[in-house]
Order: C-alpha cells, then structure tokens, then sequence
C-alpha cells in the first residue's frame, strides 16, 4: 500500500514539476525585452509560413479547422492566403487591400476599417511594432522557450469584439508561434504557424493581386 | 411485328428515363432548410451592405426547437452577426457596431429567414397573374410577401424567389445548384431599394 501511495506521489510531483516548467511568469525586466523584440523583428525582412487555424464557437461541438499560407514581407507587405476548406486571400501592400474569397468577389477593404485594423495588427505582431501600439495595453510572460504577449485591446470598436489577443513569440527566432483571438462571447480562433523560413527572398508580385 | 416490338420497347424505355430525370429534377429546393435538427450548413460569403463590405463564413445552425441561428464570422474569425430567427420574430445575439442598425437587422431577418427554410409557405391561390401560378407564398411579420415559384423545368440550374412589399419586388433570391441536383451550390440575394448584396458559396469541409 505504501509503496503504491509514494509512486503514485512521485508522478504527481513529476507531473507538477512539469507543468510548472510549462507555466508563463510574468516578465522580470520589460523595457529590456521590448528592446530586444524590437531589435530581433527588425532583423525579420520577410518571413513565409504556413498555418492552422482553428475556430472554436461555443455553439458548434466541432472546431472550424482550415489551412493556408502567410507571407510577410517589410515594410507593410502581407499575404494571408486559405485555401482549405475555402479559398481566402487578404493581400495587403502599404495602403492597399485587397480580399479575394469563394464567393469569387474582389473587393478593397478600404471600407472597413474594423477588418484593416485586424490585418494591420497581423502585420504588426510580426513586424514588432505591436509593443508600441496605443490600441493595447499589453502584459508579457515567458517560460523557458517562449515568450507570451498577452494584448487588450483599448480602442471601442476593437474592444467591443474582442477581449484579448495572445501572441505566443519563439525564444529562438523571436518569431510567432501561435496568435489567438478571444471574443466577448467565449468564441476564439487559434492560429499556429508552421514552417517558417525567416528571410527568404520573396518577390514583391506576391502582395499584389491583379 | 418484332420490329414494332423494339420500337415500342424504346419509346418506353425513353419515357421512363425521361419521367425519371423529371422527377429528380422538378423539385429544386428553394432554401438550405435541413430537416436534421442540430445540422449545420456553411457557406463563403460576401455581404455589402450600405458602405461596408464583410467577406467570411456563414454558419447556419438548426436547433431543437427548430429556430435557426444564424452566424457570420469573418475569414480570420472574429464575429460579425448572430441571429436566432423564428417565424414571427427574430433575437440579436451580437451583431457589430456598424451594422447595428433597426432597418438592416430586420431586411437581415427576412433574408436569411428565407434563405435558411424558416417561413413555412402555401400555395398561392388565385394568382393574379400567369406568372405567379404554380408558386407559394408566407406573409413575413413586416407584412411583405415572400414568393417561391417551383420550376416544372427539367434540368434547370437555377431558381428565383422573389420578396414583394405593396406589389413591388423588393428582393430577389436566386439559387444556383451543383450540377443538375438538389444541392444549392450558391445564393445570390439582391435588394431593389437598398444597397444591401449577399453572396453565399458552399463550403464542403
């Protein structure tokens, strides 16, 4: 009996311990690691990836899960382009956006605002201008291999959808792992990328969409 | 008399295929209603409304109690409408700022109030013009008529209903079908007197 209760002790304690190695606390010196981020980011002059994105409404048993690929190219370049199970594309070049979907409309986005500020906010998380933005007020953690940017967003429009975005940021490549959108209503969208490949050429055609 | 056999035996080989194909292609549906309670049915969207532009998904949920819920999302997730609808009225459960607005959620109602099966029609009775015969009608809350006209054609692959208020159209939905069957590949929902546009694409996952 006593020995079943000290194994089953051990693994509990194995377990915590960890768990504990996989928390996030609270950054010691933020100033040092804004520097830093802002630093590494500016040495990311494009950036390829492919995605996951996982949606979760509190209404659906199942998640909405589709994939695609991201481009990302200095200054404001972005191409976030889904392609199961739809067809998605948000082109942005500086001013510029263009959406292209299933519904085989092209239209510029201009119109919305809400919609451009969530894509100019993509766009900052990996150019690391998210630190600076007035729109959040932002709380930083970490653990052993990544960094956790917790952001709240400060502006009405904003804020009334979401509550907070999660950015967890590689140690390594200081790079973006995972971003995910929590809504008012519970619902998220979880988004991780894979294969990532820090400055490789891309040609600027890419963001432009005829 | 073997001769007149065959020909016989063709003529009636072709008018049953030919009564088949009519059968299976006379009764388009009219709406994405599906009949399984807690089935759900997603559709790409474009959505222009007034000056803004929403492009995403479109999820149409059927609960147990029959009401159909009704939720857009953007591509890259957040939530931009979700509706309960019913026959006789309809709850916001969110909707964005922008489009908060009286006029466009109850146009919003009967849109996707028609599109989802939600107005049990009838038959039309006494039409007053050819045109409407062989349809189906449901007078919405707001008092505007909704119009189905079944399509005795064979093989069509697509189908019109038609929203009136005070003899005028007021909206027209066309449903455009997956290659000669019952399922609605794609929705296309004009209004006449307001800049309101919704496109809907299906989405096998």
């Amino acid at each position: 009996m006593n020995k079943r209760f000290i194994s089953i002790s051990t693994i509990i304690i194995f377990c915590s311990l960890f768990a504990k190695a996989q928390d996030f606390s609270p950054i010691s010196n933020l100033l040092e690691f804004q520097d830093l981020f802002t630093k590494k980011s500016n040495e990311i002059s494009s950036l390829k990836s492919n995605f996951v994105q996982e949606k979760s409404i509190s209404m659906l048993e199942q998640k909405m899960i589709s994939y695609g690929s991201f481009k990302y190219k200095k200054e404001a370049k972005l191409r976030m382009e889904y392609t199961k199970p739809f067809y998605y594309l948000l082109a942005i070049n500086g001013e510029k956006v263009t959406i292209k979907n299933n519904a085989k409309q092209t239209t510029s986005s201009g119109s919305n605002r809400l919609f451009k500020m969530i894509s100019q906010i993509t766009i900052d998380c990996f150019n690391g201008n998210i630190l600076k933005s007035k729109q959040f007020n932002v709380s930083v953690f970490e653990n052993n291999t990544s960094f956790k940017l917790i952001l709240y967003p400060k502006m009405k429009d904003l804020n009334s959808i979401l509550s907070e975005i999660i950015l967890i940021i590689s140690k390594q490549t200081y790079t973006v792992s995972t971003l995910e959108m929590k809504e008012r209503s519970g619902d998220s969208s979880l988004m991780t990328f894979t294969n990532t490949e820090i400055n490789t050429p891309i040609d600027d055609e890419t963001f432009i969409e005829k | 008399m073997m001769k007149l056999l065959l020909r016989n035996s063709f003529i009636l080989t072709f008018c049953l295929v030919w009564s088949i194909n009519l059968n299976a292609h006379s009764a388009k549906p009219l709406h994405i209603y599906s009949a399984k309670p807690d089935s759900t049915t997603i559709y790409a969207t474009n959505f222009n409304v007034l000056k803004y532009n929403f492009s995403g998904l479109i999820y149409f949920i059927r609960n147990y109690d029959n009401s159909i819920r009704v939720l857009m999302t953007s591509e890259m997730g957040p939530k931009i409408i979700d509706l309960t609808i019913t026959p006789s009225s309809y709850t916001v459960n969110f909707v964005i700022r922008q489009m908060n607005r009286k006029r466009i959620l109850n146009t919003m109602y009967e849109d996707f109030g028609a599109i989802a099966g939600v107005f049990q029609t009838t038959p039309l009775t006494s039409p007053n013009n050819q045109e409407l015969s062989n349809s189906q009608k449901y007078i919405m809350p707001s008092g505007k008529l909704l119009i189905k006209r079944t399509s005795n054609k064979v093989l069509v692959d697509s189908s019109s209903v038609y929203i009136f208020n005070k003899k005028k159209r007021y909206a027209k939905i066309e449903y455009f079908y997956e290659n000669k069957s019952q399922v609605i590949d794609s929705i296309c929902l004009k209004h006449q007197n307001m800049n309101m546009n919704i496109s809907l694409k299906k989405i096998n996952q």
